[in-house]
């Protein structure tokens, strides 16, 4: 079935508004907190650490602002490059929310799927999960560990998806798609992450997707990315689609 | 057919290379790459009913409002009540302050010192060691000093109490954040605390204050950000620096120099505002006389001036990066002085005064308040260091020249430290989210407020709540400081706050925060616990009657004749709540190490032509020396760092992140040389190659 295609839920999506961002990594550490990702051993760095969510600094040149660009599995809709080259069917579209999802006790650890995602947002455990002290105790329930030799990303919180379709039905149900928010939604303080249903015309989600200054990174190559950005400023928009003119410059 | 030795030996390298085409030896490849997988170690983190718990985030002086869920009695995660009246939300720091209880750095029980190595001792032996360091420095006729980085508490009440037991006590505060507001607020006629008329405000000067990654309260800062015109002032490309309208990039140390310098051009083009003392102070200080000193062009300098009168009402902030500690007194005193000149003291939009928060002893006791850089050196026979923490950097070498020959240190810190490390007997405090604790106006706020936070979780057994240790130390010293708890004292606070009738309750609801009717003190103790706040009332902005915060004659004959700049200079910087006693969670790699947003004190910066000249390389391992030590760190070239300097954070030290780290990067604090006013912005340091 085509991925990009709902079956009779939703098209769950997402829109960042990188003006309102202030790179304060509050989205990150939620996320990292949400999911049970571990702190990182001594020896990682920013191409071996685990980020489901991770946010670069980019400068321009002339410019007095800076700009950050949070990144995360970007949910491809069409020819989603993960789906396509995984051997042992650990990546999965969820046609009925268009949620690409990581399923860890397939994954065999060949990082194909790694080299074909164009936006760089999948991490490979590397090292044996370790929480130190006593902050194992902290983990949450709804959310497994993961071992070490697997891929994992973004999901898009599913789990939080999970329990509110849970709570919808025993409530009596309703055919609308559940609404519900995941980790970094919640934790923006600058309120520059809205989500949401992408199929539904009414949703503040859907409105700001399809208004002027919205974007997908890496349009060009069709991925039909459910994450979408939106800024007032060229610059930010060419550097973060990849198609700076050479006067710019990212960290991160 | 004769089957020959070379046969069977091409049969079985023939099989060999054919199975290399099967699935098998891959399959068992990925078999034994799975057995070597530790899935037994992996933890399963038990279920359990699910609750969500009102709390406070005290990791820095912005007090955030937070919801705990927990999962049976564990705290799993942490969301920043986004719909809180005085500005919602919370930073990276918050989101993980339950992970503290449980950090690797967290102290078991109270110790003392035996040599070089801890000792475990029972509290009674630990305070009994205080009390004869107390009787001691009595006799030695030195002072017993308690060091609160977060003033106003009912734990400061409890310390001052003790302190006015003590004829020879001293109650020291630091430098914070509205330290240009602390100044205004002493040369007021009548003083009170001041704040920020921030939602009127046009401009915002801030010189190094962190303003736009974290400062006052955020969620409040976030609000009027769009209407507001940022300059951030700042010797590198802070984050604030990168979010500001304009960055005005000077030297490190032209803070005062230039401020003086815009007040020197607002006065001349506006005319008779001010007396001949501030005329005389500003003498020496016209952009082209101060342009070398702040690192600005004269234009600049004129371009900025103009542009704070065009944008007024405008406001001009000191208080200092939390890594860089705070600014000299007399910058304080001139970025002061530029706010009085700029018409923006006492006026809507601008520096208002707020009315105190009611109860605690507010400020009438009899152990006054000093200031760090006040404390005489070698006068305190005994430091007594709160747990409190504002998550500003406090450098050792700031406290040591303080201490007499054989001074006694106790550190009540829950966690393992720079400081701890220096003391004779630690005593820890609960840890964030096991104690009480309250919320205060921050730095900026125009009006007074208060909130109060129940403990989430009970306390570590070999924790030590600090009124209680306050109350153990006094009946071993034979003083009266009164029975009450912690709880009680805060109860006492809010019947007393209560009994003003000023303000207004709001209560946390399924909907968000309601004002509540008048419900009795006891009603309005229980709101309050479950995540309410109280919220003075508004007072229209007042005119205030105040003296010119003049710089020391001393200063300005030091600003106007610097000595010749030499070498590179140290820029030391941490984000807010990073840099003080209270690791933050290891999660903090992701920030810190597994992606570069924030640089971490393992890592150098330079600019690149500084680095051409030193023959330093982009990730080369370099050594950083001062005559107070030397560290290690990765270089980085920044090509935004302007020359001559050195950017080195100085928190969240190596060993918060990695505790038991072998690694010789420790950021830029152990390097630091702190000047006789206890700041430590004048640092000169030599790189090399390691």
């Amino acid at each position: 079935m085509d991925a990009g295609r709902k079956a009779d839920g939703a098209r769950y999506g997402m829109v960042i508004d990188l003006d309102k961002c202030n790179g304060c990594g509050a989205c990150a550490v939620a996320c990292a907190v949400e999911n049970n990702v571990p702190p990182a051993p001594e020896r990682a760095n920013d191409r071996n650490g685990i980020t489901w969510m991770r946010v670069h600094r980019l400068e321009a040149r002339g410019e007095a602002r800076a700009a950050f660009l949070p990144l995360m599995c970007q949910h491809c809709g069409e020819k989603t490059p993960c789906v396509s080259v995984c051997p042992q069917n650990a990546v999965e579209v969820d046609p009925a929310t268009g949620i690409v999802a990581q399923i860890p006790v397939r994954c065999l650890g060949c990082r194909y799927c790694m080299a074909a995602c164009p936006y760089h947002a999948r991490s490979f455990n590397w090292w044996d999960p370790d929480w130190p002290g006593r902050l194992a105790d902290t983990l949450n329930p709804e959310v497994s560990t993961r071992t070490r030799g697997v891929v994992e990303k973004c999901t898009f919180c599913s789990h939080r998806l999970q329990a509110a379709q849970d709570a919808q039905a025993a409530s009596g149900g309703g055919t609308k798609a559940p609404e519900y928010t995941p980790a970094c939604v919640g934790a923006c303080p600058a309120g520059a992450i809205v989500f949401g249903d992408l199929d539904d015309p009414e949703s503040e989600v859907a409105r700001l997707a399809n208004a002027p200054g919205s974007f997908r990174l890496l349009e060009r190559l069709g991925t039909g990315a459910k994450v979408h950005y939106r800024t007032g400023r060229d610059w930010v928009r060419r550097l973060a689609d990849g198609r700076a003119e050479g006067d710019g410059r990212t960290h991160g | 057919m004769l089957l020959t030795r070379r046969d069977v030996l091409w049969s079985l390298g023939g099989g060999l290379a054919g199975a290399a085409f099967t699935p098998v030896p891959w399959k068992l490849l990925d078999d034994v790459a799975i057995w070597t997988q530790r899935r037994h170690s992996l933890p399963v983190p038990p279920r359990g009913e699910v609750t969500y718990r009102p709390a406070a985030c005290t990791l820095c002086p912005a007090g955030c409002a937070l919801r705990v869920r927990c999962v049976g009695p564990r705290p799993v995660a942490v969301s920043g009540e986004v719909r809180h009246p005085l500005g919602g939300g919370a930073c990276a720091l918050g989101l993980t302050v339950h992970h503290l209880a449980g950090h690797p750095l967290r102290l078991a029980g109270p110790s003392v010192r035996a040599g070089e190595r801890w000792e475990s001792v029972a509290l009674e032996a630990a305070v009994g060691g205080v009390a004869r360091a107390v009787a001691a420095a009595r006799a030695a006729g030195t002072r017993v000093m308690v060091l609160d980085r977060r003033p106003g508490r009912v734990v400061s009440a409890a310390w001052r109490d003790l302190l006015a037991s003590l004829p020879q006590g001293l109650y020291a505060t630091v430098a914070g954040e509205g330290e240009t507001l602390a100044t205004l607020q002493g040369a007021l006629a009548r003083p009170a605390p001041l704040g920020i008329d921030l939602e009127k405000t046009r401009a915002l000067v801030s010189f190094g204050a962190p303003v736009l990654e974290g400062w006052g309260r955020p969620g409040r800062m976030l609000a009027a950000r769009r209407g507001l015109r940022v300059v951030q002032v700042d010797a590198w490309r802070s984050p604030s620096a990168a979010l500001a309208d304009e960055w005005v990039s000077i030297v490190p140390g032209g803070e005062g120099p230039l401020a003086l310098a815009l007040a020197h051009v607002i006065v001349r083009d506006t005319g008779d505002r001010v007396g001949e003392d501030v005329r005389s102070a500003l003498r020496g200080f016209s952009p082209r006389e101060a342009a070398p000193l702040a690192g600005v062009e004269p234009d600049g300098i004129e371009r900025l001036a103009q542009a704070l009168v065009r944008h007024a009402p405008a406001v001009a902030i000191g208080g200092g990066d939390p890594g860089a500690g705070p600014l000299p007194r007399d910058a304080e005193r001139a970025i002061a002085l530029l706010d009085l000149v700029l018409g923006s003291v006492g006026r809507e939009g601008g520096i208002v005064a707020r009315r105190p928060v009611p109860g605690a002893g507010a400020e009438a006791t009899a152990v006054p308040r000093i200031a760090l850089g006040d404390v005489p050196a070698g006068s305190v026979g005994v430091l007594l260091l709160d747990g409190g923490d504002d998550g500003r950097a406090l450098p050792w070498a700031v406290l040591r020249p303080l201490l007499a020959p054989k001074a006694f240190v106790a550190s009540l810190s829950p966690f393992d430290g720079v400081l701890a490390r220096q003391a004779d007997v630690l005593v820890p405090a609960p840890a964030p989210l096991e104690a009480w604790d309250e919320v205060l106006p921050t730095a900026g706020a125009s009006v007074a407020s208060y909130a109060v936070s129940a403990p989430v979780v009970p306390a570590a057994p070999g924790a030590t709540d600090t009124v209680a240790f306050v109350r153990v130390l006094a009946s071993a010293l034979g003083v009266e400081v009164g029975e009450a708890t912690h709880e009680e004292r805060l109860r006492e606070r809010v019947a007393a706050i209560h009994a003003t009738g000023r303000g207004r309750l709001l209560t946390r609801g399924e909907g968000g925060y309601a004002e509540a009717p008048a419900p009795g003190a006891d009603g309005a103790w229980e709101a309050l616990v479950a995540g309410g706040c109280w919220i003075d009332d508004e007072t229209k902005p007042e005119a205030l009657d105040l003296r010119p915060p003049l710089p020391d004659a001393e200063a300005l004959r030091k600003w106007r004749k610097p000595a010749p700049a030499e070498g590179l200079r140290l820029v030391a910087f941490a984000a807010r709540g990073t840099a003080g006693t209270t690791p933050p969670s290891p999660l903090l790699t992701k920030l810190y190490q597994e992606s570069d947003l924030r640089p971490a004190a393992t890592t150098a910066a330079m600019g690149p032509a500084t680095a051409e000249r030193l023959g330093l390389a982009d990730g080369q391992p370099v050594h950083i020396e001062t005559p107070g030590g030397g560290v290690r760190a990765a270089l980085r070239i920044d090509p935004t760092l302007p020359p001559d300097r050195v950017a080195l954070a100085a928190g969240p030290e190596p060993t918060a992140l990695h505790p038991g780290t072998k690694s010789r990067a420790r950021g830029a604090l152990p390097l630091v040389e702190a000047a006789a006013d206890g700041t430590w912005r004048e640092t000169r340091v030599r790189v090399r190659e390691a």
